[in-house]
Parts: structure tokens; C-alpha cells; sequence
């Protein structure tokens, strides 16, 4: 299975965390981090992809936070690393992803449904996703987010909650 | 008979480049056997270690070998399998010790086939030619024990090669007696007998480099799987040891009061205006 994650389940991974206490129930970034776990099962698992662009989107979002709470920024930067160097694989902002992107952006006008105007990056995830699908005809790939509206443009099976994705 | 003269010198020349090329194979499947490395197979190294020094003090002797030398180095492997025996029969089964004591008993028929070669080697000028054909026949039966031996740990059937190279070609190259006792004349007939069994024993090395070299892919492929889910395990460990990391114990009271702008950037992207 390829899991593409998007931003929102990027930024539950790098945020702080801890193991919940005694009967305390477990927060949603210790409950997406042990998902990401189980994930990465010994042998194999599944092979976690995240765009650039949401690796950009949530970069820039943790810099502007330093300047309010810079330990707590640096701790996430530092989380994000981790995740980049060791746990999973990117996929660099292409020519190619930014023309399938520009195809999706029309074909939504031209069924009438609502884009953001300039860079949209929900599409650009998208555009991922359908090339990651020629690539490996057969295989199971889908989008984990907190947001499923975002990336059911075309097909309800494109995109699922994280917490709802299983090997 | 139907015999010919022979040219002593040309099948002397002969011979010395074909031994130097059977030396040579024969230091190839070595090198390569050694660099198998298979856990608990010591033993099969100690045999190698063995044939490998016969070889070299055989080599660094070449020109004043005397069959005597023969004999004490065949002596020397079959004391040195005796020590191994004792070494290792604590840990070896009875059926390891059946076929140590069947290797014992074959160096001692090789010991007494050098001991017949001597009486041959007495009457003719071709002891080189005997020389080599037991270094071979040792050699060779040395390596499909170890091919036999690591083929068994990995489940591949080696005994063809073994089979070829005990019956079709050794056998009857030292029972034959390939040199005429009483003269130098060699038979037509044998001489191209002679040149069977060398392509037999070229062809018998080449395959038995061809298992070896498939062997030892098989042993890397395996054991770069073993590199691989040994480094997915220790990833797997840091991973789990991070999740279960309390990472806000290096926060202070004041940062974790602090408004986390972060959430709110994100919260502000769902709407998509990035760029805009």
C-alpha cells in the first residue's frame, strides 16, 4: 500500500506529544504517531509519502510560530527531520505533478465545483496521487488527511482519514 | 597392442599446462568456497585450510617434489581430520561422525594409492603426471565434501557433481593407470581417454564453480535480507521509541501556556489560500 500524507496529518506527527498517564485518553497526535507505527510493520508496511509542497506548507507555518514560541517550533522542526530522514519518502514538486495538477484544477471548473484561486494545493496532492496510481498499476494508494472533502473531488476512494487506514 | 611412441617431452608440457590451469581453477573454487561464509561450518573451513596449505607447499615444491612429500602431507591431512574429529565430537551427530570417519578411511586409500603410484613412479618418468592426478582427486574430493556439505545446510542437491567427479572421472583415471609400467609408450586410445577425462575434470570444475558462484548469491541475497530487516528492526525501535517520548517534558510551563499558533496557521490553510 502507498499512503500519501497530506499537511494536516504532517503537522498531528511533528507536534509535540506524550504517552498518555493512567486513564488519561490519548491525544490525537500520540494516537496519528503509534498509527504511523503500525504503519511501518517489520518487512514491509506501507510506503508513507509526503508532497513537498505540504512539507513547505507546514515549514513555513512552523516558522512564523518560532517567533511566538520558538523552543516549542524547534522541537517541531526537529520532529519533522525525523520524519523526513528516517520514516518517510517525498515527493519533490515536479513539472510533471504541476501540469496533472493544472488538468484536475479544470476538469473541477469545468464540473462546476469550487477552487481556491492561485497555487491550489489540495490539487497538487491530487496530482501526486494520480501519478503515483500510473506508476504502480494495481497497488492500493490513497490520501490520509483529517480534511476527506478535500480529495474526494473525483473518487470517493482517493482519500480517508488516517485513523481509518489499516494494512 | 596398438600403441605409439610417445613424445615424452610434448605430453610433459602437455600435462605441466594443464595442471597449472587445474591448480589454478581448483585455488579459484577455493577462494571462492572461503568467502561463503556459513555459521557453524567451521569445520568445512578447517578442511580448506588444510588443502589450501597442501597446495601451496605442494606448489612451492613443485621442482623438487619426491612422492615422499606426498605421503607425508596425505599423512598430515588425515592426522590433522583425526584432530578435527576429536575437536568437534562433542558437538558433531553420529551421522557427522559416520562421514568423518568415511573422509578418514578414502584418504587412506588415496595414501595407499600414492604408495601404488610410487612403485609405478619407480619405472617411469611421468610422476608428475600422478603427482597431479592425486592432487586433483584429493582436491576435488575435498571440495564436493564442502560443496556437499554447505549444499545439504541450504537444501541444494550437489550430489551430480559429487557423483561425476568420484565415478566418471577420478575413479577410473587412477585405476585405469594411464601410464604403460613397463615403457613409455602410451596407448592411442588411452591418450584420448586421457584427454576425455581432462575435459571431464573441465567441465566437472567449471559446473562446480557455476553452483558455487549461485550459491554464493544465494548467501548474499540472504544475507543482505537479514542486513535489511535487521535495519528496518532498529528503525522500528527508535520509531516506537519516539512515539512513546514524552517530548513536552523539555517545555516550560510559559511555552505550554503560550497560544499555539501553529494549529492556527494550519487551521487558516484549510481554507487554501496559500499563494493567493
Amino acid at each position: 500500500m502507498i499512503i500519501i500524507l497530506d499537511t494536516s496529518v504532517l503537522t498531528l506527527l511533528v507536534i509535540d506529544s506524550k504517552p498518555p498517564k493512567n486513564s488519561e485518553p490519548p491525544t490525537n497526535e500520540y494516537k496519528c504517531k503509534n498509527w504511523l507505527l503500525k504503519m511501518k510493520v517489520r518487512g514491509g508496511g506501507a510506503r508513507l509519502f509526503v508532497p513537498e509542497i505540504c512539507i513547505y506548507e507546514l515549514f513555513r507555518g512552523l516558522l512564523v510560530a518560532a517567533k511566538t514560541n520558538p523552543k516549542r517550533s524547534s522541537l517541531r522542526i526537529k520532529n519533522l527531520k525525523t520524519l523526513e530522514n528516517e520514516y518517510i519518502e517525498t515527493l519533490p514538486l515536479s513539472r510533471e505533478v504541476l501540469d496533472k495538477a493544472a488538468y484536475l484544477y479544470a476538469e473541477a471548473q469545468y464540473q462546476g465545483k469550487t477552487s481556491p484561486k492561485g497555487v491550489d494545493v489540495d490539487k497538487l496532492v491530487l496530482a501526486h496521487l494520480e501519478l503515483e496510481k500510473e506508476k504502480n498499476p494495481g497497488r492500493k494508494i490513497i490520501i490520509a488527511t483529517q480534511n476527506i472533502k478535500d480529495f474526494q473531488l473525483f473518487n470517493p476512494e482517493d482519500a480517508d482519514l488516517w485513523e481509518n487506514i489499516n494494512l | 597392442m596398438n600403441s605409439i611412441e610417445f613424445d615424452t617431452k610434448e605430453l610433459r608440457e602437455s600435462l605441466s599446462k594443464s595442471i597449472s590451469e587445474y591448480s589454478k581453477s581448483l585455488e579459484t573454487i577455493f577462494a571462492a568456497t572461503e568467502s561463503i561464509k556459513i555459521k557453524d561450518k567451521q569445520i568445512a573451513g578447517e578442511y580448506l585450510v588444510i588443502f589450501q596449505e597442501g597446495l601451496k607447499y605442494l606448489n612451492e615444491n613443485k621442482s623438487k617434489f619426491e612422492i615422499t612429500d606426498f605421503k607425508v602431507l596425505a599423512k598430515k591431512i588425515e592426522e590433522e581430520l583425526r584432530a578435527l574429529l576429536d575437536k568437534y565430537s562433542d558437538f558433531l551427530t553420529e551421522q557427522d561422525l559416520e562421514e568423518i570417519n568415511k573422509k578418514i578411511i578414502h584418504l587412506n586409500l588415496i595414501y595407499q594409492q600414492v604408495e601404488s603410484f610410487e612403485i609405478i613412479l619407480n619405472s617411469t618418468k611421468y610422476e608428475k603426471i600422478f603427482d597431479v592426478l592425486a592432487e586433483i582427486y584429493r582436491g576435488l574430493d575435498i571440495v564436493a565434501q564442502l560443496v556437499e556439505n554447505k549444499g545439504k545446510q541450504l537444501e541444494i542437491d550437489f550430489s551430480y557433481i559429487i557423483r561425476e567427479i568420484s565415478t566418471k572421472i577420478l575413479a577410473p583415471i587412477t585405476e585405469r593407470k594411464i601410464i604403460n609400467e613397463s615403457s613409455d609408450r602410451i596407448d592411442k586410445e588411452e591418450l584420448e581417454e586421457i584427454d576425455r577425462y581432462r575435459r571431464l575434470i573441465d567441465r566437472t570444475i567449471n559446473s562446480t564453480l557455476w553452483y558455487l558462484d549461485k550459491y554464493k548469491q544465494e548467501i548474499e541475497e540472504e544475507n543482505r535480507k537479514k542486513e535489511q530487516l535487521e535495519k528496518e528492526e532498529k528503525s522500528l525501535e527508535r520509531l516506537k521509541a519516539w512515539v512513546e517520548e514524552d517530548q513536552l517534558k523539555d517545555l516550560t510551563q510559559e511555552d505550554l501556556e503560550e497560544e499555539d499558533v501553529l494549529m492556527k496557521i494550519i487551521d487558516e490553510n484549510r481554507e487554501r489560500k496559500l499563494f493567493s
